[in-house]
């Protein structure tokens, strides 16, 4: 614009040639479009400016189009860069600039700005916005897809999130994950007087079970289980392994297997696969154990100690007895509030053994 | 209605198998009876059956029988002198009513309806003066048991009677309802023990003789278990009928796609009264794994529902809140009003999630209503956040300053904001919500619990002298903070399960007592010039929006004592109109909660309903 002030209307050609040769290389438009506008470097980037623009303001006279063009451009800039308070800074700034240009601030209205010096200042002006309307156009579409590209990754942490949580529940008794989760760690535990009870789910004709049915028998184990105070451990084939600290252990124990079988029963014409009948069998036992993680790195949690092999015995032992049973071993029996209905062994196979027959639903 | 009176016969065959239940009751009544009495008492009892709904008798009838419940539940009465009636038992099978009036001779003392099909074995004045003259010593025994009713210490005066029974209804033919039944069933295990039975299952109890009728086999299935699901079949059918007339609870479950006309069943059931005495109605409708819900209103408008369940197909979380909702442990939160402070609600409802509570129903005052949209919706908590920080930071809702007559702000900037982004119905959030406004007009409080949600919200906000109030109905409405900023008491009679009440109450506001109250230009001087100290005053809004809360602070007392768990945030550092502070306020709210919510549920575990293990991570790491 001063090029084509100096050349047409004041048939000065070259007059400010310092100023074109800086403008060249001025940075402004390289700042503004590809520079990031944050902290000291907003405000040295608005000082330059502001330099720059007083000083070509001054040297074209304060009030001509092209001034106006600048100006307009500047303060929409500094808007942009810095925001209002810093608009103050610039706007500083170019009086500086104007004062170094020649101290024309007090200058009249130039008189040798022509039409076509106006003419250009406008081109430039829609020039400028027409290139800063495209920036921003893409820079909001960049915009948009790395939000919609967060807000995808944020989904997908929410699901892993959400399977990780199952896959330690899975894993781990809920208690045991919740410890390990809070602390960091979780240190062998050693359980003075535990309740086992060892949950085994039979289909009566013998068929391997759907994976559906199965999963539906532990889920409603886990439930009725929970509500009598235990936790379940974990399961292996079609057997429910679950423990609990309370005293009342082995009474719960008793209550929820009886819950347990009636609910298989009540529900048999309604369960996903009809035609196969599916009964329980338990096995109750009392003692000592050892609660930990053999394998930290595998979250491989077992109970351990005498307790548990005793269990296993029983369990071994237990095989031979109808379904719908609770077997119990003496040391549970002698903590149970009311042993009415155990009986021992009708084989007499074990004097450890206490058979309890429940009650089918009609 | 009359009821159905059965032939006496002479000998006890025509009991058809009521013949213990009946000497039970009478031995209980006359104490213990030689065998011949007994069998000449039991030829005297006639059977009676009342349909639900049906009246006994009436408070002030004159009285000539007793009544024994054999089958089924009764509802006892009594008519109060402000004209309002008081429930007082419910007689179950074993127990008699109606024994006062004949041996006192006075009218009937109560009003006794069956919420239940009921069979009643009927003994007349002139069996058991008969009696009375064979064994005078019954007379002692009856005396007694008047004079204990009399005085209260048979424990006559009813509390809250608990679902037991559940009806539910098909509104489709083929439609979801097995699944959901199996599902539910399995969400209700959690809370106890039970049986879910269909007319096939019915029928084959019933043939392996558990019971020569429904209501013994019903009574016999209660008595044995916490919870029992009655499948009803998708036409009028017999077993419908038994079910219906048996149920404390019904359930209509639809296909939210299908249309939402009465179905023929519903017709054939309710009658045009489209209820039923002493049982609530619930409709679940059933969502696709995608779909939102919407035309709710048009499901609810034929129906007299007492609450309505949006459910995802096949989505144990949503199913386990219907279940939480039929055993009373839904967990409903309160949010108070007061301003930005409200941001703190935020922060609390992260807490619970990651504590492990599950909130099944949300209602609130004032910011508290709006912030409690956010979870309602089924936003998740940064999308709470983030809809909330956007709202007050980019678009200023009270950003368009008018003359202030009738208020400062004009609210429209609010209108349009809320909306943006509340333009569903109440009835379509995914949870039970309700917001409260004050009607200026009537001057009590008014709960918004259908309608559209950003009209409630607008009205739930409008905070006197800053927003204009709005207008429904013909009626003012402002701020619900005014006279309720806490509505514990309206959750209450929506929901029996625990409720976390969340107020924002602080003891000493900033500025709210101020060394000494400077002048106008004396506040303006020390906010705009450099170098002089900044002077605390009570403003003209910030008095305005102190005083909405004040109106309301002795009802947030009393409903403090109505909460379960009451939170109250430290928040004294922070001005009702600090928006700039989201981020701490939201953090303030966290960090309180998180100890005392954990706290709260080492004492009633039952209602933590999942574990958030990253939460757990989280927080370990950054200890």
């Amino acid at each position: 614009m001063l090029a084509v002030n100096d050349a047409v209307c004041r048939g000065q050609p070259g007059a400010h040639a310092w100023l074109l040769l800086a403008g060249a290389a001025y940075p402004h438009i390289g700042h503004l479009l590809l520079g990031r506008f944050a902290g000291r470097r907003a405000k040295s980037i608005l000082v330059i400016d502001g330099l720059f623009a007083g000083a070509v303001i001054g040297a074209i006279g304060l009030f001509s189009a092209p001034s106006a063009v600048l100006a307009t451009i500047s303060m929409f800039n500094w808007t942009i860069i810095g925001g209002p308070s810093l608009v103050a800074l610039g706007m500083l700034a170019a009086l500086v600039g104007i004062a170094f240009s020649g101290a024309q601030v007090i200058m009249p209205v130039i008189t040798d700005v022509c039409l076509a010096a106006d003419a250009l200042a406008a081109l430039v002006l829609l020039s400028y916005f027409f290139v800063l309307a495209r920036f921003m156009y893409r820079y909001i579409g960049e915009l948009r897809q790395q939000q919609a590209e967060l807000q995808a990754a944020a989904d997908a942490a929410d699901q892993a999130r959400a399977i990780a949580d199952g896959a330690l529940l899975g894993v781990l008794p809920a208690s045991a994950a919740a410890t390990l989760a809070e602390q960091g760690a979780l240190p062998p535990v050693v359980i003075d007087a535990a309740t086992l009870l060892l949950v085994e789910f039979a289909w009566s004709r013998g068929e391997s079970p759907a994976v559906a049915d199965l999963a539906e028998c532990f889920q409603v184990c886990d439930t009725i289980l929970n509500r009598h105070g235990f936790e379940g451990i974990k399961t292996f084939g079609r057997r429910y392994l679950a423990m609990s600290r309370a005293a009342g252990g082995p009474d719960a124990a008793v209550a929820a297997v009886r819950e347990l079988n009636n609910y298989l029963l009540d529900h048999r014409a309604l369960v996903t696969a009809p035609a196969a009948q599916r009964a329980v069998r338990a096995i109750l036992h009392c003692g000592a154990v050892t609660a930990g993680l053999v394998q930290p790195a595998r979250l491989n949690f077992e109970l351990l100690g005498e307790t548990v092999e005793a269990l296993s015995s029983l369990a071994n032992l237990a095989a031979a007895q109808p379904m719908a049973t609770l077997v119990a071993s003496a040391a549970a029996l002698r903590k149970l509030k009311s042993s009415a209905g155990f009986a021992a062994t009708p084989d007499g196979a074990s004097s450890s053994l206490h058979v309890l027959a429940l009650t089918a639903a009609p | 209605m009359t009821a159905e009176r059965l032939p006496v016969n002479a000998d006890v065959q025509h009991l058809k198998g009521y013949a213990d239940i009946l000497a039970a009751a009478l031995a209980q009544l006359f104490g213990d009876l030689d065998q011949d009495t007994l069998q000449s008492l039991l030829a005297c009892v006639g059977l009676t059956r009342l349909r639900v709904g049906d009246a006994l008798y009436r408070q002030g009838e004159p009285g000539s029988s007793l009544h024994i419940v054999l089958t089924g539940r009764l509802q006892v009465q009594v008519a109060m002198a402000d004209g309002s009636e008081r429930v007082v038992a419910h007689p179950q099978p074993g127990d008699a009513v109606g024994e006062m009036a004949l041996f006192t001779s006075a009218g009937r003392a109560a009003t006794v309806v069956a919420i239940r099909d009921a069979t009643l074995g009927v003994l007349d004045r002139a069996a058991i003066e008969a009696l009375v003259t064979r064994q005078p010593r019954v007379f002692h025994t009856v005396t007694r048991m008047i004079i204990a009713r009399l005085t209260g210490t048979q424990g006559h005066i009813l509390g809250h009677r608990r679902t037991r029974t559940v009806m539910l209804v098909p509104l489709q033919r083929g439609g979801p309802i097995e699944r959901f039944a199996a599902q539910l069933r399995q969400a209700l295990l959690r809370f106890g023990s039970v049986l879910h039975l269909d007319a096939r299952a019915a029928a084959g109890r019933l043939a392996a003789g558990a019971g020569a009728e429904y209501g013994r086999l019903l009574d016999a299935c209660e008595r044995d278990h916490d919870f029992v699901l009655l499948e009803a079949d998708a036409l009028p059918s017999a077993w419908s009928r038994t079910c219906f007339g048996y149920a404390d609870h019904i359930v209509l479950v639809a296909d939210a796609a299908a249309e939402p006309a009465v179905t023929e069943l519903e017709r054939w059931l309710f009658g045009a009264g489209a209820s039923r005495p002493a049982a609530a109605i619930d409709l679940v409708l059933i969502h696709g794994p995608a779909a939102l819900p919407s035309r709710t209103r048009d499901w609810l408008a034929p129906r007299r529902v007492k609450r309505h369940h949006h459910v995802r197909a096949d989505d144990a979380d949503s199913i386990a809140r219907v279940a939480r909702f039929l055993s009373d442990n839904a967990v409903a939160l309160v949010l108070a009003g007061g301003g930005a402070r409200g941001f703190a609600h935020l922060g609390v409802i992260r807490a619970l999630h990651e504590c492990g509570i599950t909130v099944d129903a949300i209602g609130g005052a004032s910011f508290g209503a709006l912030a409690a949209t956010g979870l309602a919706r089924g936003l998740d908590d940064p999308q709470s956040f983030e809809e909330q920080r956007l709202a007050f930071s980019r678009d200023d809702p009270l950003g368009d300053y008018t003359i202030p007559i009738v208020s400062l702000v004009r609210g429209e900037h609010l209108n349009r904001l809320l909306q943006a982004h509340l333009p569903m119905d109440i009835e379509d959030l995914w949870l039970p919500f309700f917001a409260i406004s004050s009607d200026l007009s009537a001057n009590q409080v008014r709960v918004h619990e259908r309608g559209p949600l950003w009209r409630a919200i607008r009205a739930s906000v409008s905070l006197p002298a800053i927003l204009p109030p709005t207008l429904e109905d013909g009626h003012l409405l402002i701020d619900g903070g005014i006279l309720n900023n806490l509505p514990v008491d309206v959750m209450r009679e929506k929901s029996r399960g625990p409720i976390i009440a969340v107020d924002l109450a602080v003891a000493n506001a900033p500025g709210a007592a101020p060394a000494a109250i400077p002048s106008g230009m004396e506040y303006l001087k020390s906010r705009l010039l450099p170098g002089r100290p900044s002077i605390e005053a009570p403003t003209v809004s910030r008095v305005i929006l102190q005083v909405t809360t004040l109106a309301s602070r002795k009802e947030v007392d009393s409903a403090r004592k109505l909460a379960d768990l009451y939170l109250n945030p430290p928040l004294g550092g922070y001005d009702f109109l600090d928006w700039g502070n989201m981020r701490d306020i939201v953090e303030v709210g966290y960090r309180y909660s998180v100890p005392q919510v954990r706290d709260w549920l080492r004492r009633y575990p039952q209602h933590r309903n999942r574990t958030d293990f990253a939460a757990a991570w989280r927080r370990n790491l950054a200890a």
